[in-house]
């Protein structure tokens, strides 16, 4: 009995200190202007083309939609796989726009044009950047043998985390704005036969800055 | 291992040898379990090991390619697929570790069947053999190469897989008029998709499967230099045979051609 509670005790011990993260964030609304009132369209969230050399996680990007939908003012997102698919193959990795400029020239075609109305597509917003882990040290070694297992030393580790969010205009062809997060943070991995993570969960703060941000800005603004 | 069976118990005496020449000798008891449990858990276990020691191996489905906005090109093509299209599979063992197997089966054929029909407006596939029915131009792709990298190689995070297709087209009196190459890209990270290695590996192909059918759609006309041609809309009910089809004699249909550049000029932006 009294081992079970110590197990609860160091369960809740660690989940505790795994939310403890030491992290950074900032965050920059850039080249903002007026944007008209949002009036219920479509927002679709994708990555840049990995053809641009583009590393922004797949998970990074579900996560900024998920968030992006959440709440009363949760934006009207449609999947952008279920977006590509629509346009194809006008927004695959080869074709993609990867500016603004290059749009009037793709909607120059009526037909695309057309297509992309129907999507009810408003606000396309472009991901860019990654989770990097720029440095780190320590020693930690595990062993495991017939009598148990165990692990003793210290690690840690750096991450940054730096992604940016364009918001084009689909309708009036412009680009809207754009968004810049840059979270950093040191996690720690002490053990002293359990090893103890402090992880700083960089990532999910930079999706849910980024998120919080888009929403104000796109579902507010005008 | 030396196990001794007992009645709803099994105690099992382990000898672990482990760096530095040192052994650990140990010995614990599982309550309540048989031998014939343990048994087949052992050769599970097995099995399992000799499984994953083979390797990595896919099997490329292109699934439903999703309908292109293009204009369809006025033409009556024939498309011939070789066994490189409809029966594609590649092997490679690594320098840096694992063998991976690649078999893309007929995806390059599915993939090739729905580019072509959006792309044309009449499309006959030609069994492999069988004689050539009358046709504006005839296509005959091949599979000429396919590579692959994995993140052990290139110290990154990505699967990626290039595809490269020769395609050949022939005009309607059966004399060559393009043969050119594409090539064609697709990369996946390896933690983002479900199924590990295969799930990025599998989602890489088909990343460049589409890519090609990108290709296709975007650039056949230049490609296949058939935009100099004298395109003219298909006639299905009341069609010539193809010696027919271009008198020598006969005032070229101007109107025709006249549409068929602005939809290309459309197409190509």
């Amino acid at each position: 009995m009294i081992k079970a509670h110590k197990q609860h005790l160091i369960g809740m011990l660690a989940a505790s200190l795994w939310l403890t993260g030491c992290s950074t964030a900032r965050t920059d609304l850039v080249n903002s202007s007026d944007l008209p009132d949002y009036r219920g369209e479509s927002v679709v969230v994708m990555n840049k083309s990995y053809h641009a050399g583009n590393k922004t996680e797949t998970g990074f990007t579900d996560c900024v939609v998920k968030s992006v939908q959440k709440g009363d003012t949760g934006l009207n997102v449609l999947s952008g796989d279920e977006f590509v698919d629509l346009m194809y193959p006008w927004f695959e990795p080869r074709t993609v726009p990867n500016k603004i400029e290059d749009m009037p020239k793709l909607l120059r075609n009526p037909v695309i044009a057309k297509r992309m109305r129907d999507t009810g597509v408003r606000y396309v917003v472009w991901l860019d950047g990654s989770t990097e882990r720029p440095g780190g040290g320590g020693s930690l070694s595990c062993a495991a043998g017939p009598g148990g297992a165990g692990c003793f030393g210290f690690a840690w580790w750096e991450s940054d985390s730096d992604y940016d969010a364009s918001v084009w205009d689909v309708e009036d062809v412009a680009e809207a704005g754009s968004v810049e997060t840059q979270v950093t943070g040191t996690s720690y991995l002490p053990a002293i036969v359990i090893p103890i993570p402090l992880l700083a969960r960089t990532k999910s703060t930079a999706c849910k800055d980024l998120a919080g941000r888009l929403k104000d800005y796109i579902g507010n603004s005008g | 291992m030396k196990a001794r069976a007992a009645q709803g118990s099994v105690e099992v005496r382990t000898v672990t040898k482990v760096r530095q020449n040192r052994t650990l000798y140990g010995r614990y008891r599982i309550t309540e379990v048989k031998l014939r449990h343990v048994t087949i858990f052992a050769v599970t276990a097995l099995v399992a090991t000799v499984l994953s020691g083979c390797g990595t191996a896919i099997k490329v489905r292109s699934g439903q390619m999703p309908d292109a906005i293009v204009q369809q090109l006025p033409l009556r093509v024939g498309v011939r697929f070789d066994e490189s299209i409809t029966d594609f599979s590649y092997q490679e063992k690594l320098a840096t570790g694992g063998t991976y197997s690649i078999d893309l089966d007929d995806a390059s054929a599915e993939m090739l069947t729905s580019t072509f029909g959006d792309l044309f407006q009449e499309m006959i596939l030609v069994p492999p053999g069988e004689e050539v029915p009358p046709v504006d131009i005839l296509i005959e792709p091949t599979l000429s190469a396919l590579e692959f990298v994995v993140p052990s190689q290139t110290i990154s995070n990505d699967y990626a897989i290039w595809i490269k297709y020769q395609i050949k087209v022939y005009d309607s009196t059966g004399k060559i008029q393009a043969d050119y190459l594409i090539p064609a890209y697709g990369k996946a990270p390896k933690d983002s998709f479900v199924g590990g290695t295969k799930g990025a590996l599998t989602q890489a192909a088909i990343r460049a499967l589409r890519d090609a059918s990108t290709v296709l759609l975007t650039r056949f006309v230049a490609d296949a230099k058939l935009e100099g041609r004298q395109l003219r809309p298909v006639q299905v009910a009341e069609r010539p045979a193809p010696a027919q089809t271009e008198p020598p004699n006969e005032e070229p249909d101007t109107t025709s051609d006249e549409v068929v550049e602005s939809e290309l000029s459309e197409q190509y932006l």
